[in-house]
């Protein structure tokens, strides 16, 4: 019997460092309708200023989120006032968001590229690392790691939802992101709320970029590598909803960790096809049900399995049936 | 002494290729709202078609029983290459035949998705389709070599000598794209363009005459990924080699930007788009520096700059010229010359006059 | 063509594109002729220095972006060296480098290629993996560029060409490390390794080595993807691998890892209890101090210390050359050179010595020399003598292991395994 304690501790803690990286990307994409590819790139950034902050200057964790979040946020703000507003104001459509976004991905990793070539540290690590508190069976070892980063995703999802519910600008970016032009006309000040947006969104990319260098080595690519995991969370949840990407990130991150240890353990199948399960996961999910997890319900699962596969069958055939 | 016969040749071919995907991403999201951003996944199919395709047609024809995947196999491929031309061009031939056909299978199958999914969680799950197809080829060997991939694909025009066979093969991409441009402008303005095109701007409208819209995704999915995986074909055998690490979504990017620099739409703003962004390329290279005589000698590597620049070149087109290059144009029907003749500016009139030209 | 609609409606524009297009054609044609014309002007004024272009195709992006730099420097390194060498020899000549970032891809790897054979370079540095050597084999070939791979190491490329590589065959290090672990009386490994063609086939050759007569051990592999950001999941696997074998003194862990993936990995192994007491062994490219502080966290160098890091190095490598070649090194970029560094300071010398040697900037004299040189050369990853296939032939192999005086952290070389006897002899 394969022991799943070691994959369920990989998927709290890797779950939780996709919830927060996707809770940016969907914010974003929310209120601003981007698919934003660059979105890697302020994890990055966010990546080196815990570097820097820890590595060179010898400052605690703290003094690297803050760092953080101030370095990304302003990558985003920036980003945001230099190319994608303007493009936004000429009306452009969500794939030339797409497009312009990688462009920006682009310019940022390569400065990100000049700038560490030149300090040293194209490839690092933070000197802060995880201690094992308590060790469970191989390879499952429950870390500092392992409280750090849930309890920022929880605090970020705890604070993202007061924002949302309580405050006037939260309201203000929900109102904008279900209609943009009634939200004008009604008197919400959407520059500045499409600014906090951006600020919002960096500063969430940045905290995920310090945890990612106390977890794991830190290079100008880190961020574009974990991006299709992002994304992944980001739109298993629908693409609109923090409880959707909450559970994107967390099935993203279990259904790598469990996947391939069921798969490597019980079949013999090589580690190296893990990059597959959860691209298989976002196809198979998306194929039965086109909105994602967004309001789904148990009821719904539930009835999807009764009637699984005749439903999609059916669904198949009147697509192409001919009408009248 | 430079050798520029190296970058024409370069420029013309991977023009070429690079707007045949375009073109076909066109035909796919300009005119029918589909952005399948799984391109690369059917340009691949392509490709493997022609590498697997050669590897075992050259190792029943000689007997080889080894594995097919070394460089001595290569080598073996490429020689018996020299000695069959006719072989090989006849393998070229059925390779793109071949391809197509997989293609537009596999485009017929995507436009499952296609009909239930909104435009970027489209977007997405073909983008995952492509990477699982990518990891899945690049772990397990014995398909297509793995991550070292299928080397030797020769030349289809080695009869002509390495330089002839450079300089045959990129007049042939040329001449292909010019067929595609042609083949998706007749397609663009035959009733199916002007169908996809109102399936793109009202899908319901569409259904509510009588469309079909399900049977015209799934047409024009195979019809465009038919012609990626023609353009994967050219690539096996324009790089010799197929390797799954060159499959990436980037690719599917690079050509995205093309369709959009050039004016999504517009068959001919998609070949400036596609020229632009291969210019750029080769000129943004140090060796092209090295030509006109600069040593690049930086304080950082001037590669990174390459990206910085191109990335750049992105935003700012997007920013002025966020219609393309080229924009969009109406199509030009006898309906259409009629409202215009009439000065009457009724969009959807020429819609539903269009739809009624077009034999039952 | 003409209508009374075309000047109603869009006519303008129309005919504005097309006149655009045409402008277009004619830039691009302009551009080409003046293109063409600036390549064949002379360069300098005649009798003044005469330059080689020597080409640099080293990936620096993608699953290169941290190990690549530091590959590209140790080129760097000789070509910098051997042009100030030759100026103040009073030669006229010098080295032009051209550096290609490939981005690690076999396609892009040709994209830079051709770029390279655009503007006249007829000796190569690169590129890097088996499977860009594979996909610009042909272009060498056909063209008469001679190019040596600093880091290709698969056997399955062997094949007489245009292609040669420094590095030595994996083979040899599948045989060296089995007769390692069967000295250290480990009979059990666990193996954790990058998934491309490196970690591959290293992997894969020690795996059919160790498991056959007179070793008879046993191997579980772990592969990993080289792009992937986290390796938890991996060491999870190993860990659970390494348990099973009994975590006792008969067990042990091998690590095929570059930088990044290898820092990880160590970390990872640092928090879990099977592989904290098990011996640890490496391939050649874990002899690099990014593992030691200041580079690496203190915890990271005091667990491969304390695991006992053991590995193979080709070459005698406390020679003079490699000494000095570590200096210069570390003088000019500030950091340690990567342990394929080496390789690509010795392929750029190779290119350049048997350039000079043949006296002539000239793919099939380069190509003829080359062995020549090889012969009599002693370089930063030892001697260069090539077989008939223009591959490294043969190496000897120094063992080293991670040890800490209290001060410095560092490899300590302890024996030397011989290729022709394939014994392991201790210092």
């Amino acid at each position: 019997m394969v022991d799943l304690a070691g994959p369920l501790l990989d998927s709290l803690l890797l779950g939780s460092l996709y919830t927060i990286m996707a809770l940016g990307l969907t914010i974003t994409y929310k209120v601003t309708k981007i698919p934003n590819f660059a979105h890697a790139e302020f994890v990055t950034v966010g990546s080196y200023a815990g570097i820097v902050a820890v590595n060179v200057w010898g400052r605690g964790l703290a003094e690297a989120l803050l760092l953080a979040v101030a370095a990304s946020a302003g990558t985003a703000l920036l980003a945001d006032e230099l190319v994608f507003k303007p493009l936004f104001r000429r009306a452009a459509t969500s794939l030339h968001l797409l497009v312009a976004s990688i462009g920006v991905g682009l310019v940022v990793r390569y400065v990100l590229s000049i700038l560490a070539s030149a300090a040293g540290i194209l490839s690092a690590k933070s000197d802060l690392l995880a201690t094992t508190l308590v060790s469970v069976g191989p390879g499952a070892n429950l870390t500092t790691l392992h409280l750090w980063i849930p309890a920022a995703t929880a605090s970020a999802v705890v604070a993202l939802h007061v924002l949302f519910t309580r405050t006037r600008i939260g309201k203000g970016m929900r109102a904008m992101a279900s209609n943009f032009d009634l939200a004008r006309v009604s008197g919400i000040p959407t520059a500045r709320v499409r600014r906090i947006t951006w600020i919002l969104a960096g500063g969430l990319a940045g905290v995920a970029g310090t945890f990612w260098s106390v977890y794991a080595p830190t290079d100008p690519e880190v961020g574009w590598r974990a991006l299709l995991w992002t994304f992944a969370a980001s739109i298993l949840g629908g693409f609109v909803s923090v409880s959707g990407t909450i559970a994107g990130g967390y099935i993203v991150g279990a259904s790598e960790s469990f996947g391939i240890t069921i798969l490597n353990s019980e079949f013999g199948i090589s580690a190296s096809y893990k990059p597959m399960i959860a691209l298989v996961i976002i196809v198979a999910v998306f194929l039965i049900r086109p909105t994602g997890f967004a309001g789904l319900t148990v009821r719904d699962v539930l009835d999807g399995l009764r009637k699984f596969p005749g439903r999609t069958v059916a669904r198949v055939k009147s697509l192409f049936a001919s009408r009248g | 002494m430079a050798d520029l016969l190296f970058l024409y040749t370069s420029i013309a071919t991977l023009f070429g290729i690079y707007a045949i995907l375009a073109l076909s991403f066109n035909l796919e999201y300009g005119y029918a709202g589909q952005p399948n951003l799984g391109k690369v996944f059917f340009f691949s199919i392509g490709a493997y078609v022609a590498g697997i395709l050669v590897a075992h047609g050259t190792a029943a024809l000689t007997g080889y029983t080894g594995d097919l995947f070394t460089a001595q196999a290569a080598n073996a491929r490429l020689l018996y290459a020299a000695a069959n031309p006719g072989t090989i061009l006849s393998f070229f031939i059925g390779a793109l035949a071949l391809a197509g056909l997989v293609g537009a299978g596999f485009g017929v199958l995507a436009s499952y998705p296609a009909l239930r999914l909104r435009g970027d969680f489209l977007a997405i799950v073909l983008i995952a389709v492509g990477e699982v197809g990518r990891v899945f080829v690049r772990v397990y060997t014995p398909l297509a070599g793995g991550n070292i991939g299928i080397g030797g694909v020769p030349s289809p025009f080695v009869f002509l000598g390495d330089r002839g066979a450079r300089v045959a093969f990129s007049v042939l991409v040329l001449l292909l794209a010019l067929g595609t441009f042609l083949f998706a402008s007749r397609l663009s303005n035959s009733p199916l363009g002007r169908l996809l095109k109102s399936v793109r701007d009202d899908e319901l409208a569409s259904n509510v005459f009588g469309k079909r819209t399900p049977w015209v995704k799934a047409q024009i999915l195979a019809v465009g990924s038919g012609i990626a995986a023609i353009a994967g074909v050219l690539w096996a055998f324009w790089f010799q080699t197929v390797a799954a690490d060159d499959f990436i979504p980037q690719l599917t990017f690079l050509v995205v930007a093309m369709v959009l620099l050039g004016g999504a739409g517009n068959h001919r703003g998609v070949l400036v788009g596609a020229i632009t962004m291969t210019v750029l390329d080769h000129v943004t290279r140090p060796s092209f520096y090295a030509i006109l005589g600069f040593e690049a000698n930086l304080a950082f590597d001037i590669n990174y700059l390459r990206y910085i620049l191109i990335g750049l070149m992105i935003i700012l087109i997007l920013m002025f010229r966020p219609g393309g290059l080229l924009p969009e144009k109406p199509v030009r029907t006898p309906a259409l010359d009629i409202a215009r003749a009439l000065r009457r500016p009724a969009p959807a009139a020429d819609t539903l006059q269009a739809e009624r030209t077009q034999p039952p | 063509m003409a209508g009374a609609a075309e000047t109603a409606g869009t006519g303008g524009a129309a005919s504005r594109m097309k006149i655009l297009l045409a402008v277009l054609v004619a830039i691009i044609i302009v551009l080409a002729g003046a293109l063409a014309y600036v390549a064949t002007l002379p360069r300098g004024p005649t009798g003044g220095p005469v330059t080689y272009l020597i080409g640099v195709e080293i990936a620096i992006t993608n699953q290169y972006a941290t190990d690549g730099p530091l590959r590209r420097d140790g080129a760097y390194l000789a070509i910098d060296q051997m042009n100030a060498q030759l100026l103040a020899a009073g030669s006229p000549i010098q080295f032009q480098r051209i550096h290609e970032d490939s981005g690690g891809s076999p396609t892009g790897a040709t994209n830079s290629f051709n770029a390279l054979l655009s503007a006249g370079v007829k000796i190569v540095v690169g590129p890097l993996s088996s499977g860009e050597v594979n996909a610009v084999m042909p272009l060498a070939n056909a063209n008469q560029v001679v190019a040596i791979s600093p880091s290709s190491t698969a056997p399955s490329l062997a094949v007489d060409d245009y292609m040669f590589r420094v590095a030595p065959n994996d083979a040899f290090q599948a045989r060296a490390l089995a007769k390692l672990l069967q000295d250290q009386a480990i009979t059990k490994v666990g193996v954790i390794a990058r998934d491309d063609d490196y970690g591959r086939g290293l992997a894969n050759l020690l795996k059919s080595t160790y498991e056959a007569a007179p070793y008879s051990g046993q191997v579980t592999l772990v592969m990993y993807d080289p792009t992937a950001t986290t390796h938890t999941t991996e060491v999870g696997l190993l860990s659970t691998a390494i348990n099973g074998f009994g975590a006792d003194a008969q067990t042990a862990v091998l690590i095929i890892a570059f930088e990044p993936d290898g820092v990880d990995i160590l970390n990872l192994a640092r928090q879990d209890t099977p592989l904290s007491s098990v011996r640890w062994f490496g391939s050649e490219t874990l002899r690099r101090t990014a593992f030691f502080p200041p580079t690496a966290a203190p915890e990271i160098g005091q667990f491969v210390v304390q695991r006992n890091l053991t590995g193979f190095f080709p070459s005698a490598v406390r020679n003079p050359v490699v000494v000095k070649f570590e200096a210069d090194y570390n003088a000019a970029f500030s950091r340690a050179p990567s342990p394929y560094a080496y390789y690509s300071y010795d392929a750029a010398m190779l290119l350049m010595l048997s350039v000079l040697r043949a006296g002539t900037y000239d793919g099939p004299a380069v190509r003829a020399m080359l062995p020549v040189v090889g012969q009599t050369y002693i370089g930063a990853s030892g001697h260069k003598i090539f077989d008939q296939y223009g591959d490294y032939a043969a190496a000897d192999y120094r063992v080293w292991h991670a040890t800490f005086d209290g001060t410095n952290y560092a490899f300590t070389e302890v024996g030397t395994w011989f290729y022709a006897t394939g014994n392991l002899v201790w210092d």
